[in-house]
């Protein structure tokens, strides 16, 4: 098409040509566009909240597997203890022929001792009576108000513990047996509101009567004279009645608890895996055949169609894969796992950086129609060999879903082989696409595919250490099934890599 | 969805219809920005500001008129409040004795397809390059620039003629148009689109 005009259609011109230009802006302006008008909406706070609740879960769920491990040895620890003494023979007994001293730990003890729910420290006599130890009553004084015992007090006291004991007895739980005072902690735990609340009050009381004079001086350990101990003697025919000894009572409950726990069946057959894989990265280039031709055509008559392979000089870049997941297995050999996971990916392009931009054009898919088309860039990057190296990179988050299967070995040492399919979101990047004609790099990130596919398959050696965990190691082949940009680019990139993946494993 | 349909829409901050709008109108803005700003990165930060003062102004539109009129029209005064902030760029517009400048042939990019002019239009002083924009393709008068502008009417005058025969230099030597005694003709119009 020829057109004519003259100089005073300049401005028409102008006006006809440009007036139709059109370039296509980056996804970013959207997102800010639509950052700035919907305020209540953010787009990225939805992934990254997703993505903060699965690492958070993830986390948690790992401690509260330590803290449960920590708080069962601890249990173990004082069962042990609580049988050595009851095997010891270290009661303490309210017929004690000489003052004894009680420590501040033993005042501890003391309250503890009041508990409905716990063993006391009610020692039968012979006439199977139930006496509440002196020790208790001084220790009660002491840590309540760390007062020294008066013998004008004995009657508030006697009152307290009678109160207390009946009602023990009506709730029908207590048990004979001893506790020693090295394990106040442990008793304490147990100790009841409504008891303490009691202790409390008469202790209040008493300190208000005059009754209980505080000694804050000699708090640390208290001499109780043995007359007073025996007026602390009191009787409960309804607490006879119950004559099991403390340690059958607590083998009974645990062999109860041991034959009726839980049953976890994820015990022995779930556990989960980090790991982190170090990998060399490169891509494949393709495009259509329309594509070749128009690189053919601004290719200065070179002969045939243009491979973008051979026309673009890359080198492969460091990869990194970050990640951790669990597995359930679900037979002998297999086992299924599922997590999350942070890639990093990269290739090196070798080209040069010109001195001042120049223009260049990008061929591109119309979104409304099928037709391809160009938009104009500005360039300052040419694809020759000049000593300049960019990292085309891109940021990811995936969630692997895969199986590990295993082909041989023992409990010990296992070979495995394993795969995962990896829907992944791109968090950005930083990629080099190539213009029209191949001269040139253009940066811009707006060609991202936002939402992507990898798939990968490893073997490794699995090897069961001492302390229980699992260590792995092996190569990893990682294949992205879906092209690095949207339908907007016409090029069509995969990326893929091989590295070696580490990791450690550990049952649940 | 119609354009009355993503009109209510929008004006009802619905986002998909707000999303409609922009993907419908941002590509020519986009266009116009480009011949205002330095680079692809200004331009679409002045479509970025420009959108949401669209956006946040949509109320006030009275279906008089085209829409795309009426939002190029915002988007036009975005760039120039942009523009008006860069201490060059008032020193560019006010400066009438441009004709110094010479356009060197290795200036010209080297590309082979459409927008060729746009380009050209780019290759222009920043005081040139806003008035010819807005003189030539925006429509609007000396007078109505001298306001946008702050600058004298006759001073926009002058810009324009200058600019007009650069660009005129520039599309004789790039060979899209062709000097021929009292007309020019296009080279290779047909490519340009």
């Amino acid at each position: 098409m020829e057109k004519n005009y003259y100089d005073n259609h300049f401005e028409q011109f102008l006006k006809e040509t440009v007036d139709d230009f059109r370039m296509y802006p980056s996804r970013k302006v959207w997102t800010s566009i639509y950052n700035n008008i919907q305020p209540g909406r953010r787009w990225p706070s939805l992934p990254i909240m997703l993505l903060m609740l699965m690492t958070f879960s993830f986390l948690g769920s790992s401690n509260k597997y330590e803290i449960r491990k920590f708080e069962t040895a601890n249990q173990n620890i004082n069962l042990e203890r609580d049988k050595e003494n009851i095997a010891g023979n270290n009661p303490i007994h309210s017929d004690s022929k000489n003052a004894t001293n009680i420590s501040g730990n033993q005042a501890l003890f003391a309250e503890a001792a009041l508990s409905e729910n716990n063993s006391s420290n009610l020692v039968p006599d012979q006439e199977g009576q139930q006496t509440f130890s002196s020790n208790q009553t001084i220790a009660l004084a002491s840590a309540k108000g760390k007062a020294n015992l008066s013998s004008s007090l004995t009657e508030t006291l006697q009152n307290t513990n009678d109160a207390i004991t009946n009602e023990l007895a009506e709730n029908n739980s207590l048990k004979t047996g001893e506790i020693t005072a090295e394990e106040p902690t442990l008793i304490r735990n147990n100790i009841t509101k409504q008891s303490k609340a009691y202790i409390e009050k008469e202790t209040l009381i008493a300190l208000r009567d005059g009754n209980l004079k505080p000694d804050f001086n000699n708090y640390e350990e208290l001499t109780v004279p043995r007359d007073n101990r025996q007026l602390l003697s009191i009787r409960s025919p309804r607490v006879k009645k119950r004559s099991i000894t403390y340690l059958s009572d607590r083998e009974t409950i645990e062999d109860i608890a041991f034959h009726n726990k839980p049953v976890n069946k994820w015990k022995g057959r779930a556990g989960f895996t980090f790991y982190a894989t170090p990998s060399v990265g490169y891509r494949q280039l393709n495009s259509s055949l329309e594509t070749k031709n128009y690189a053919q055509s601004l290719s200065n008559g070179t002969s045939g169609l243009v491979s973008e392979n051979n026309q673009l000089e890359h080198a492969p870049g460091f990869n990194l894969e970050l990640g951790g997941n669990y597995f359930y297995r679900l037979t002998k050999n297999l086992r299924l796992k599922a997590g999350i996971q942070i890639n990093y990916t990269n290739y090196r392009i070798h080209a040069k950086e010109i001195d001042h931009p120049t223009m260049t054009m990008l061929l591109v898919n119309n979104p409304t129609s099928s037709s391809q088309e160009l938009v104009s860039f500005a360039s300052s990057l040419a694809n020759v060999n000049g000593g300049t190296h960019l990292n085309s990179s891109t940021f990811q988050f995936s969630l692997p879903i895969g199986a590990d299967l295993k082909l041989a070995g023992n409990e010990d040492l296992q070979w495995m082989i394993g795969g995962t399919i990896q829907p992944t979101l791109v968090m950005g990047g930083n990629p080099y696409l190539v213009s029209a004609d191949m001269k040139n790099y253009i940066n811009d990130p707006s060609m991202l595919r936002r939402l992507n596919i990898n798939s990968s398959i490893e073997t490794f050696l699995s090897y069961r250490m001492k302390n229980g965990a699992t260590l792995n190691a092996g190569p990893q082949f990682r294949y992205q099934l879906l092209s690095t940009y949207n339908k907007r680019y016409v090029y069509d990139e995969k990326l893929y890599n091989i590295g070696f993946k580490i990791g450690i494993s550990k049952n649940l | 969805m119609t354009e009355e349909q993503m009109l209510a829409g929008s004006m009802n901050n619905n986002a998909s219809a707000q999303e409609v709008f922009y993907n419908r109108f941002s590509p020519r803005m986009l266009g116009v920005c480009y011949r205002f700003a330095k680079n692809r990165e200004d331009a679409e930060d002045m479509l970025q500001e420009g959108f949401i003062k669209v956006f946040t102004q949509l109320h006030q539109y009275r279906n008089e008129g085209a829409l795309e009129g009426w939002i190029r029209r915002i988007i036009v005064h975005t760039c120039i409040n942009i523009l008006k902030k860069n201490k060059k760029f008032s020193e560019s517009v006010d400066l009438i004795h441009a004709h110094s400048i010479h356009v060197k042939e290795d200036m010209i990019p080297s590309i082979m397809q459409a927008k060729q002019v746009v380009e050209c239009i780019r290759l222009l002083p920043l005081g040139y390059r806003t008035v010819l924009n807005l003189y030539a393709i925006e429509g609007y008068s000396h007078k109505e620039i001298s306001k946008m502008l702050e600058i004298e009417e006759s001073t926009s005058r002058s810009q324009y003629t200058r600019a007009k025969a650069m660009l005129e230099e520039i599309l004789v030597k790039k060979n899209i148009i062709q000097k021929q005694r009292s007309r020019i003709s296009i080279g290779n119009a047909a490519s340009l689109l």
